[in-house]
């Protein structure tokens, strides 16, 4: 084994999440009961961003956390990319295939880029009916990019386009 | 040519599988403003890249490493609204914990420990990953540290110079070395019965 196959990322003792909240609690940074964000209850940083400003705008105390997140940096634009298909050659392909689409994946999730991903089963149906296009989704990727070339830049990084395979890169139009 | 959907079988690790993350900037917003919920998420979304890099500069020291991680979220969380967003969160928080690791080991009492000898003392027990840890383990701080952050975590000596306070040459000639002890302890160590044919 080389350096550079061991693991960046190693578990810390389960133990060490409750002592770390506990001495943030100590030190009144963080709050059990602050229920200012909870995971997937809030698809969008806009909504938030509204919500807490009519707060503001009400003099409730919470008008501290939307003074707070405007030190955020704003939100990046994010890309859809739609993966279609690439060629395998054989089983040693294959696998090598996983390892590079597994770097590319953890690279991008290291950068803070990664934002979704999943790969979609074979079975379709099409509405109205009819045959489906023959050049079909294989999976997808979800981006943050500062804009459609750098977006381009990253599906261009993908193994996927070495392999054979196209990418459709796609940016996801939210308010501005 | 097979679907996509049989050629990747990425695990969650990849994280690819079946996996969405609400947008950062909302996350941190939220941490900002105290929210426990939201320093949770961001705790289990970076402690692992934390742990790794605190683990290995204070040479496997599960305690201090505890330590170094605990105090760079302190740290962090007190510094969340000055995070502009010019890097990635992760580059930011493993910089935080470089530094808690670097005030760690200058806490620590100094050792006697010399370069090569413990590094091939270490690499006699070689078991592969397990044991090039600990060859890691028993670098020179100095060499240690470098030897990490650019081999292991991929930073640039520019980088490195920056997060350890040294300057580039230093970093490139730390690095050489370690890499010196590294192989020399590595080739000196006998083969295991599991590598012998």
């Amino acid at each position: 084994m080389s350096l550079d196959q061991l693991p960046r990322e190693i578990a810390p003792p389960s133990t060490l999440e409750e002592r770390t909240v506990a001495r943030l609690r100590d030190e009144r940074l963080v709050q059990a009961d602050a229920h200012l964000w909870s995971a997937h209850r809030r698809p969008s940083v806009w909504w938030q961003a509204i919500a807490a400003g009519v707060i503001f705008a009400a003099g409730a105390a919470l008008g501290a956390a939307w003074n707070a997140s405007r030190e955020v940096a704003p939100l990046q634009p994010r890309f859809l990319l739609l993966l279609h298909g690439a060629t395998t050659d054989s089983a040693g392909d294959e696998q090598d295939a996983v390892a590079a689409y597994r770097r590319w994946a953890i690279g991008l999730r290291d950068d803070g880029r990664f934002v979704a991903g999943e790969r979609l089963a074979p079975e379709a149906t099409v509405v109205p009916s009819g045959p489906a296009p023959e050049d079909a989704v294989e999976g997808y990727f979800i981006v943050s990019a500062a804009d459609l070339t750098d977006a381009t830049t990253i599906a261009r990084s993908m193994p996927h386009v070495e392999r054979g395979g196209r990418v459709v890169v796609r940016r996801i139009d939210t308010p501005q | 040519m097979q679907p996509f959907a049989r050629r990747l079988s990425l695990t969650s690790d990849a994280g690819f599988a079946s996996m969405s993350v609400p947008p950062e900037a909302e996350v941190i917003a939220a941490a900002i403003a105290g929210d426990e919920a939201a320093f949770r998420f961001l705790y289990r979304q970076h402690s692992p890249l934390m742990y790794g890099v605190a683990l290995r500069m204070v040479a496997q020291n599960a305690a201090d490493a505890e330590d170094v991680v605990q105090e760079a979220w302190v740290r962090a969380i007190r510094g969340l609204a000055s995070f502009r967003g010019e890097s990635a969160l992760r580059t930011w928080l493993v910089g935080i914990t470089v530094r808690c690791a670097l005030e760690a080991v200058r806490r620590r009492l100094p050792s006697n420990a010399s370069t090569i000898e413990p590094v091939a003392a270490a690499a006699r027990r070689l078991d592969l990953g397990v044991d090039l840890e600990r060859v890691i383990a028993a670098l020179a701080d100095g060499y240690r540290h470098v030897l990490v952050l650019h081999d292991i975590y991929g930073y640039t000596h520019a980088e490195i110079a920056a997060l350890l306070g040294v300057d580039e040459g230093t970093s490139k000639s730390q690095l050489s070395r370690a890499r010196r002890s590294v192989r020399r302890a590595l080739e000196a160590t006998p083969m295991t019965e599991e590598c012998q044919p």
